[in-house]
């Protein structure tokens, strides 16, 4: 299966385990824990699909929620293994977002669908791990779903990476939609928000939150990393005052979905 | 002379406006942009009054176009380098104004009114209003208005994030984000929802809010950034596909705001 190959051989030789410790990587992880615990309350039951690394699921597990995770990859879950530490009352199973069926319906107050819609690139596998991360949430419920915004990887691309003609992905622009391939051979599959819009008009859900959750940082790194820990937090404040307007949306590498299941 | 004409003077002189247009690549497509809306919506042959003219370059290009052109500009020595560029063309009439009292100029006069400029340096509210009311006015009913101005997420981003960010938020922001207009800075940015606020109380109606450089100008900051003149074609094009986009509006550096004045009721 190609999707599962790809997937494979990107995992075995990314450490992603450290992509979110810089201050420009915390800024994607401060920004969806600030969204998450707007809505989490003692008690909860939280489902991680596609956990990685476990990240985010461990973050909530250390706060005392019961997490279940699933993941794809076997060498992620090995490192999801050893990050436990003693008192997380968390499981973690092999298993893939489009067909979740080692777990019943509306068991979760918080599903988390934090990667597999980066990795999904047929509207049939995308329909499914959408439907079933709805179905494995009780009604009520809020989903967290993040994708990857096809505007500013192109402008990454086409104006740091040697351009859009002339530069190493040339061939992945479609230059009349202005749309990247999104396919197992570029691992990442990129949505705009009229994709994300489009996609979520099969489902009754309500829009609570439509986010950007790391806006341009990515353009501006290594100001970002070189921030002191004072300027850092000021720096949030100003981001998370500003990623949820529409008008400034757009301008994000990744984007978050936070919807009710009704 | 009021504070802000001293400084703007003292701001334009040295800075060679005409040349900012042409020498970077966020420059060179905010003027594209530009044009692109200017050709949609003015037809050929028509009046055309640019408040805030600068050296010169939209009003002069239109005039050439055809067009039969009015330019007001505050600084004189933009005006003295418009005029020497004007040299030789026919229909073009520019003097020295300032976009908050256009009483040299009657009512209802214009097809078009363009307002590239003035909206970066006006940072009493009551300020903006005059000149957007001044604007309007000398407009004929059903003419096109546009009128570009900055947002103050494009000066966070551009001006403050590579150092400086805390003072940036300080002087730029209230404690709860919201936007102080100050002279110091001497360009000042809006929310793109508090700039089309602006207009809600006159007797236009909006047609679109259009982002004229995108990111671009924050790119072309960085070290690896470099564009090809094909390269900077096809962006061109891709510029275009998005820059109604409302999601993609707040993080333009410069914006044109597009607007018609209501047409006259028939009683």
């Amino acid at each position: 299966m190609e999707r599962i190959e790809a997937l494979t051989n990107y995992y075995t030789t990314h450490n992603e385990d450290a992509r979110l410790i810089s201050k420009r990587g915390m800024v994607e992880f401060l920004t969806t824990i600030h969204y998450v615990d707007k809505y989490l309350k003692p008690g909860m039951r939280i489902l991680e699909i596609g956990a990685g690394t476990g990240r985010y699921s461990h973050y909530f597990a250390q706060n005392g929620y019961d997490v279940d995770a699933v993941e794809l990859m076997e060498c992620n879950i090995e490192v999801f293994k050893s990050n436990t530490k003693d008192g997380e009352n968390i499981t973690v199973q092999q298993g893939d977002a489009v067909d979740l069926q080692n777990i019943p319906s509306e068991q979760y107050d918080i599903t988390l669908l934090l990667g597999p819609m980066y990795h999904l690139y047929t509207d049939e596998d995308k329909l499914a791990a959408m439907s079933e991360a709805i179905r494995v949430t009780k009604k009520g419920g809020i989903v967290f779903a993040a994708y990857c915004n096809n505007d500013i990887t192109a402008y990454h691309f086409g104006f740091l990476r040697g351009g859009f003609k002339t530069g190493e992905h040339n061939d992945l622009i479609n230059f009349e939609t202005f749309k990247l391939s999104s396919t197992p051979k570029e691992v990442f599959a990129l949505y705009r928000q009229e994709d994300v819009n489009e996609l979520m008009s099969h489902f009754k859900t309500e829009r609570l939150h439509y986010v950007g959750t790391d806006m341009l940082t990515r353009f501006i790194g290594s100001a970002v990393d070189e921030m002191d820990d004072q300027t850092f937090q000021l720096y949030m404040k100003y981001h998370l005052c500003i990623c949820e307007r529409k008008d400034m949306v757009g301008a994000t590498a990744h984007m978050l979905d936070v919807f009710r299941k009704e | 002379m009021s504070k802000r004409t001293e400084m703007i003077n003292a701001f334009y002189d040295p800075h060679r406006e005409d040349i900012r247009l042409e020498k970077s690549r966020h420059g060179q497509l905010e003027y594209l942009t530009t044009m692109h809306y200017i050709h949609k919506l003015i037809p050929k042959n028509s009046s055309v009054l640019e408040i805030g003219a600068g050296t010169g370059r939209y009003s002069i290009a239109l005039a050439k176009e055809g067009h039969s052109v009015t330019a007001v500009e505050l600084s004189h020595r933009n005006l003295a380098l418009l005029q020497e560029h004007a040299q030789g063309i026919d229909d073009l009439i520019s003097f020295q104004g300032d976009a908050l009292d256009l009483s040299r100029l009657d009512d209802n006069s214009f097809d078009a009114t363009l307002v590239l400029g003035p909206m970066y340096h006006l940072y009493e509210h009551r300020d903006q209003l005059q000149a957007l009311s001044e604007a309007i006015r000398v407009t004929k009913p059903g003419g096109t208005i546009i009128t570009a101005f900055l947002s103050i997420h494009a000066i966070m981003y551009n001006d403050y994030l590579q150092n400086n960010f805390r003072i940036g938020v300080r002087e730029n922001f209230t404690e709860n984000f919201h936007v102080r207009h100050f002279t110091e800075q001497l360009f000042t940015g809006f929310y793109i929802d508090e700039f089309e606020e602006l207009f809600s109380g006159l007797p236009v109606e909006h047609l679109t809010t259009v982002a004229s450089d995108g990111i671009l100008e924050l790119a072309e900051m960085t070290q690896s950034f470099s564009m090809s003149d094909e390269d900077f074609e096809i962006f061109t094009g891709y510029h275009l596909h998005n820059c109604e986009k409302r999601e993609y509006l707040g993080s333009s550096s410069h914006l044109l705001h597009i607007c018609k004045k209501t047409e006259r009721k028939t009683l």
